[in-house]
């Protein structure tokens, strides 16, 4: 089995123990790797409602089978726990180079069971694994515990670590690494209670790879895939991820002002033109993730401030959500949620939500310490911002997020609260795309853009034939069939079990076929894309399986009111509400989900072959 | 083919840091991914985001080549590139000879030698597959 380096570091934070084992074959042949990997740990050895942040919580880092190759973005690792955020299942990725380096030095899999009682980092170089106390750690930011680290170890060491957030277990908490965050969910705050600070690792071990002129045949088609696709190649290639606001904001996609509206007035200055051709306020610097062609990922230094990524979602969460025009209040603030280590888009939504219930008189400037937080007000959110990093005054009331907020504040606070399962909606507005809502709603890990990213195919009208996605499909019709976006959500799970970014297949450049093709020439296992996408089909029914188990049914793939009764003001939605029943019925149906408990029936279980987790879903049920 | 005119010319200014081109020589060169077993090596400046790419220039005097004590570093005659053939013992003589550090010790199988970059026989793989065109030839 090549592109596996089949073996799995676990680490008993609790006892200190540390162990090396072998992968489970059967989670591979059902889930591939990745994700999938980490999921299927969690639904065998962690109890099923466990508490978040209790030392019964497992943190896992699962690098896929195509991480550490020369394709295209295979820089990934899958971050899995149980969100404190949430509640769900929690599964955020990352790129940076520390996956690679993580298969180099051996191992696919990380695996944190129990808690430590006092701050320590886990050290990797090659065969020695260590604990390692890290209480002069303990209190830096994300940069600092970096930077720390590098001179301890050597620069060559690569790094995740978690700032003064996670230590605080604010559930927006991430984790960071070279300025990738596994950012959605509250990873940061799940590592902060097993206070493991960091993880450094170096290796000199080699991936094999199975069939190397294979490989290298279709290393080259998946690379022509990518520099074919216009926009990939063009904007994205050229200014990364924020090339999509201009678009997104034509489209009435961009979330304004708390979603009150669907376009900005004031996007001219936050284009990215801003950022490149202003020289005299802002150098940017190029710093790709392991083996990636687009290299969306840049270094933003402001004036003396090294603010690091700015990218699309930091942007609109931080500049149109909050009615923010100025660059210089994105990028300050963007530069605390990443020294902190918390989520810029949940933190900026947060405080869009906190504008929102501000001008409405829900909370007043003595809840906020004096600060005015109508729209628009750089500074105050940039001051809200530090404050909820720190947990510092009125901080503690926004740093777990709006819907806890919400829930503290009581009134009417609810009303206004942009979440799916208590996770922030993400910078796509649902009413400017059909499948959007259904992406917001269903998402395993609360609502979330990567599961899939569809708007490309409705809203912007991509075709995908190697789906089966022939002809333009129509964004404003939650009753048409769904079938394509089952396939869709299938082709964006499976780039996190392989270990590739999801911005490869996110212009639907890289075809289901050619990722067959490289994952049979670097395992050496036969596969075809039906096969491989199936493998995302039984992971998301897994994962369906433990939020059922955990409580989770139709009532929580809802998205908030707001979108069912507030029509979209702007650009081609306008006039739009979302049905939502029609729009999960429909969803439901492609997927042979029950309508009610939102899982696969028994019948669908049974042709995914995992009987063993039908018998216990519907045993429970 | 003319002496030190085919060679990996660079571009650090708009290198981006993925070490595409590192992974991609080791596959070409050894069937696996090892970041040691690479003729090119990438490497990130203290300030962040500026890279150094290290690769052999195919110098024109050949300093590996003088310093070698088995004559084991010779210029392929069709792609210009200097090579290390077998015969290297794996001494290190042109390790410390490279004014730019260029040439590596590997080892393949449990058996130690130098490598340096070959330009692939004459097509490199890490320029077709560098996304910046931090690196041509």
């Amino acid at each position: 089995m090549k592109g596996y380096q089949d073996c799995a570091i676990r680490v008993n934070l609790s006892s200190g123990s540390i162990t090396k084992e072998a992968l489970k074959q059967k989670y591979i042949q059902r889930y591939l790797g990745g994700e999938g990997y980490g999921i299927a740990l969690l639904w065998d050895e962690v109890p099923h409602k466990a508490d978040p942040l209790s030392p019964q919580n497992q943190l896992s880092f699962n690098t896929g089978p195509i991480t550490g190759t020369p394709t295209p973005s295979a820089s990934r690792t899958s971050v899995v726990f149980i969100s404190p955020l949430t509640k769900t299942i929690g599964a955020s990725n990352f790129g940076s180079h520390f996956g690679a380096e993580l298969k180099f030095a051996g191992y696919d899999s990380i695996i944190f069971d129990g808690a430590a009682d006092h701050p320590v980092y886990l050290y990797i170089n090659d065969a020695k694994v260590e604990l390692r106390d890290a209480t002069h750690l303990w209190g830096k930011n994300t940069r600092e515990t970096t930077e720390a680290l590098k001179v301890e170890l050597g620069s060559e060491f690569k790094i995740v670590t978690i700032g003064q957030a996670g230590e605080m277990l604010s559930s927006l908490a991430c984790i960071f690494s070279d300025d990738c965050f596994a950012g959605r969910g509250g990873a940061g705050a799940v590592m902060g209670s097993k206070k493991l600070k960091a993880i450094a690792v170096k290796g000199s071990g080699s991936v094999s790879i199975a069939d190397k002129d294979t490989f290298l045949t279709i290393q080259k088609k998946a690379i022509r895939e990518i520099r074919g696709e216009a926009y990939t190649w063009g904007p994205v290639h050229g200014y990364g991820t924020p090339a999509w606001l201009d678009g997104a904001n034509a489209y009435g996609l961009m979330p304004t002002r708390n979603l009150i509206e669907n376009s900005f007035d004031g996007m001219a200055t936050l284009l990215p033109s801003e950022l490149w051709n202003n020289t005299d306020k802002f150098t940017v610097r190029r710093r790709a993730c392991y083996s990636c062609q687009l290299g969306c990922h840049k270094y933003v230094v402001m004036g003396d401030t090294e603010v690091g990524e700015l990218e699309y979602e930091t942007i609109s969460a931080l500049g149109p959500r909050c009615g923010v025009s100025d660059y210089e209040s994105v990028a300050m603030a963007g530069y605390y949620t990443t020294i902190y280590g918390i989520d810029t888009i949940s933190a900026g939504s947060t405080v869009s939500a906190a504008m929102e219930w501000f001008e409405k008189g829900i909370i007043g400037p003595e809840d906020v310490d004096g600060l005015d937080l109508h729209f628009g007000n750089g500074p105050a959110m940039v001051e809200l911002i530090r404050k909820m990093g720190l947990r510092e005054g009125c901080g503690a009331l926004f740093a777990d997020g709006s819907a806890v907020a919400a829930r503290k504040i009581g009134k009417n606070a609810w009303d206004f609260t942009m979440t799916v399962k208590d996770m922030e909606i993400s910078a796509t507005d649902p009413r400017g795309a059909s499948s959007m809502t259904i992406a917001f709603g269903t998402s395993e890990r609360g609502a979330c853009h990567m599961r899939p990213y569809s708007a490309t195919i409705d809203a912007f009208g991509y075709i995908l034939k190697d789906l089966d996605i022939n002809e333009a499909r129509n964004p404003f019709d939650d009753g048409e069939a769904k079938d394509w976006l089952k396939a869709v959500k299938e082709y964006f799970v499976i780039t996190n079990q392989m270990g590739i970014c999801d911005f490869d297949v996110i212009n639907t450049a890289l075809q289901p076929t050619t990722m067959a093709e490289l994952y049979t020439s670097v395992t050496g296992i036969e596969t075809d894309k039906t096969e491989l996408l199936r493998k995302a089909e039984r992971l998301i029914a897994l994962e369906r399986a433990f939020n059922f188990e955990r409580g989770f049914t139709r009532n929580d793939d809802r998205l908030p009111k707001r979108f069912m009764i507030e029509p979209a003001p702007f650009g081609p939605p306008k006039g739009r509400v979302v049905d939502m029943e029609t729009a999960l019925d429909r969803y439901y149906e492609a997927c042979s989900y029950d309508p009610i408990k939102a899982i696969p029936t028994p019948q669908k279980y049974s042709e995914l072959g995992m009987d063993d987790i039908a018998a216990i879903v519907y045993a429970a049920a | 083919m003319k002496p030190g005119v085919v060679k990996i010319t660079t571009n650090p200014r708009v290198c981006q840091g993925c070490r595409a081109c590192e992974a991609t020589c080791s596959v070409f060169h050894f069937g696996l991914v090892n970041p040691f077993s690479t003729g090119i090596k990438i490497i990130e400046l203290q300030e962040l985001g500026k890279f150094k790419q290290i690769v052999c220039q195919q110098c024109i005097d050949m300093v590996c080549a003088q310093a070698c004590p088995e004559n084991a570093i010779v210029r392929n005659t069709y792609s210009g590139a200097v090579e290390i053939n077998d015969q290297c013992t794996a001494c290190g003589a042109c390790i410390e000879a490279c004014p730019i550090n260029a040439i590596t010790m590997i080892s393949i199988d449990g058996k130690q030698r130098a490598f340096k970059c070959d330009l692939c026989g004459g097509a490199p793989q890490c320029v077709e597959v560098c996304p910046r065109q931090a690196i041509g030839w």
